[in-house]
């Protein structure tokens, strides 16, 4: 048995982290092409990657914009959806979500997750209805579409929209329909840590001509505070777009193996297997940790043993928004003096956060498959130095 | 914003540089060096960049906290993404008269203020100067912010002084792909970056959610800044190429019988358009440019239907 990297063994890991993002000439070029144009004003490049998205993904209408935050304001805004108005959304996910609510100044309503998915519960959901609310965000976490099944059925028969943050699902699709076409607009986030990034930008989707129309005076900055994507991020980004299809195999064979090899485990577990996402975004790898199955090994030690071992791991969103203090803040309250932050009703959202949820960051994903062999090797790994590991505790 | 001594090859070298560090965006070592020298350029404490100059309203008026029930103070005229912000927050703008510069009119402030108000936006439209001391000494009787809004910050002045030194915040317009910054002193930052990020406090090394930031999530990715700190060095360069090209084309507009509309006294103009009164001269319209801004009231109107503006850039 050998000896953990958290006391001084060897790490598991042989090569370098897979760098990310990759880039070479053609990125380059693009760069360099538009660098010559930085005045505000011209679209070419702009109008070439919504091109290029609406291609790749088989959506009708792409808007590229500033970031995947802004782009979920000026959906809502040009919903209408403000003052007086509740959205609900889950508060496993990060604070943008929420706040792109508030900053219209309507009302973000908690609701939980499912257990093995970590998105959004429809069943939840309809628990949590009034005559105010009007739209429902579904967040796509780690790229895993939410149960389209039930939430494009439950959003029609109560009327309300369906806004579908995609931020970190680019790519994903749902019995083959790309992701922003269920709703009434998918947002997409292309900062850094995505995996189709150029630095920071946004993608807006959408299928129907309406809503593109309505968007429109909102992409260009004519209303609110949105403003399309510059020339250089444009041109990086339809560059980086070639990339995206063979680094979503890669991500997604790695992905398979991982979860074959974590289901022989018992302290840990994949999120639950579903045929109907036919492509899975995996800008993360989620997985559930149980420490009863592990001596009690606190999630934050394995954490730190696997991350040790040369797989940098997180623990999620371990402070979900309901509890973020800025949300108390006098602010937030003026904005939305419902806004309702207790735990109740949120027992699925507190177990990922506090006890189960940890990740893998989706570059992890473009390692070899002996990387991914001997990542996996990791776990088993720490599971055999477990009662060394409990003396870290002690 | 192109100057003589401006350089395709050392942009484009820099710009290759960027690339190579896999760092692309997420205030990286660009954009922070960047606001470093902006912030040193207009002598004030930190600058913050942001995606875009509509992003960079809404941010400074989040940090301070305006929601709906609260009323901002804007010029007539100005540039239409400023009541984009304000309405975006929820709160209600309340336009003060301009004159003929089409830049705000101090004396008017006093009609504008209600017990709602919460901060005024002054703006040096087209690169002519507000009266900013007389500004400033309002906004300071009523404990007010001002916001100085200005896309040359290095080049307007008044007695002397860059309008920067006068306000609170400067939110500078840059013309480099719709860029906002934010310029402004220690005490506010940390509330500006708030505002403007996603995941930590100001100054913090790291980590997700921390809690404290509501974030409008307005940073810029690292390309923009490697353009803005070339430009920064050319700034010099490009006001004396500016003043120049001013005395000429005025020069010259005099010569076919324009009407100037001077600056302000104490006030150096950026130089970056020049102003005429129309009179009857149709004929000037044909060369004049179009101007970035939107009146809102029945004098700002009559202002900008009366003034020619003639680019020196
Ligand atoms: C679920 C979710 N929504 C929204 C965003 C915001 O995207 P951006 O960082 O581009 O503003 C993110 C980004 O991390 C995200 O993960």
């Amino acid at each position: 048995m050998s000896k953990l990297a958290l006391f001084g063994g060897s790490p598991l890991r042989e090569g370098p982290v897979p760098a990310f993002p990759e880039f070479g000439r053609g990125e380059e070029e693009a760069l360099l092409r538009a660098a010559g144009n930085f005045d505000a004003g011209l679209d070419s490049e702009r109008r070439a990657l919504e091109a290029a998205y609406c291609n790749f993904s088989g959506i009708r209408h792409t808007f590229a914009v500033t970031n995947g935050t802004v782009t979920l304001e000026m959906i809502l805004r040009s919903l209408g959806i403000g003052r007086g108005d509740e959205v609900i959304l889950p508060s496993y996910t990060f604070i943008a979500t929420v706040s792109s609510v508030l900053f219209v100044g309507a009302t973000p309503v908690f609701c939980d997750i499912e257990p093995d998915t970590f998105d959004l519960s429809a069943a939840a959901v309809e628990q949590k209805i009034t005559e105010r609310t009007r739209a429902v965000i579904p967040v796509y976490i780690g790229g895993r579409p939410a149960d389209l099944d039930l939430f494009v059925p439950l959003c029609k028969k109560h009327g309300l929209y369906l806004i579908e943050d995609a931020a970190q699902a680019v790519g994903a699709t749902w019995r083959d329909e790309p992701v922003g076409s269920f709703g009434e607009f998918g947002s997409v986030s292309c900062q850094a840590s995505k995996n189709l990034t150029c630095g920071e930008g946004g993608l807006v989707l959408t299928n129907s001509d309406k809503n593109a129309e309505r968007f429109a005076p909102y992409y260009l900055g004519e209303k609110g505070t949105g403003a399309p994507l510059g020339e250089m991020q444009s041109a990086l980004l339809a560059a980086q777009l070639t990339r995206l299809n063979y680094q979503m195999q890669i991500r997604e064979a790695n992905a398979r193996l991982l979860d074959k090899r974590l289901s022989e485990l018992g302290f840990v577990k994949p999120m639950k297997e579903d045929a109907r996402i036919t492509r899975h975004g995996l800008h993360l790898y989620i997985f559930r940790y149980f420490e009863e199955a592990m001596d009690y090994i606190p999630r934050a030690t394995f954490i730190k043993a696997l991350s040790a071992e040369g797989y940098e791991t997180a623990a999620g969103y371990s402070r979900p928004c309901h509890r973020s203090p800025i949300l108390q803040s006098d602010y937030v309250r003026r904005i939305a003096p419902t806004l309702n932050l207790s735990d109740e009703g949120l027992d699925e959202t507190v177990r990922a956060a506090d006890r189960t949820g940890a990740w893998f960051y989706q570059s992890l994903l473009l390692g070899s498959r002996a990387e991914t062999e001997r990542m996996a090797d990791a776990f088993v790994k720490i599971y055999e130095n477990r009662d060394e590991l409990r003396k870290e505790i002690l | 914003m192109r100057s003589a001594s401006f350089s395709q090859d050392v942009l484009n070298q820099k710009i290759k540089e960027t690339l190579d560090k896999h760092v692309w965006g997420t205030v990286g070592p660009e954009s922070k060096e960047a606001a470093r020298s902006f912030a040193a350029l207009l002598g004030r404490d930190a600058a913050l960049f942001c995606s875009s100059h509509a992003g960079a309203a809404e941010t400074v008026l989040r940090a301070l906290e305006l929601c709906h029930g609260d009323e901002v103070i804007l010029p007539a005229v100005c540039s239409p993404f400023l009541k984009e912000a304000v309405e975006a927050v929820g709160a209600k703008p309340v336009f003060c008269e301009v004159d003929e510069t089409l830049t705000m009119r101090a004396e008017n402030l006093a009609f504008c203020r209600t017990d709602k108000t919460q901060a005024v936006f002054c703006e040096q439209s087209l690169g002519y100067v507000c009266n900013m001391p007389e500004i400033r000494r309002f906004t300071k009787e009523h404990d007010l912010p001002l916001i100085d809004v200005t896309s040359s910050p290095y080049a307007t002045r008044f007695d002397d002084k860059p309008t920067a030194e006068y306000a609170d915040i400067v939110l500078a317009a840059l013309p480099v792909q719709n860029t906002g910054v934010l310029v402004t002193d220690e005490e506010f930052i940390g509330k500006l970056y708030a505002a403007h990020h996603c995941g930590n406090p100001y100054g913090h090394p790291g980590g997700l959610n921390t809690g404290v930031c509501l974030g409008g999530d307005m940073r810029i990715d690292e390309f923009r800044p490697t353009i803005i700190r070339y430009l920064i060095t050319a700034a010099d360069e490009r006001r004396r190429q500016s003043n120049s090209l001013r005395i000429r084309i005025s020069e010259a507009l005099l010569q076919n019988g324009a009407e100037l509309i001077p600056v302000r006294e104490g006030a150096d103009s950026s130089g970056e358009y020049i102003l005429c009164r129309t009179s009857g001269k149709e004929s000037c319209r044909d060369k004049a440019i179009r101007i970035p801004l939107r009146a809102y009231t029945e004098q700002g109107r009559i202002a900008l239907s009366n003034a020619v503006a003639y680019t020196t850039l």
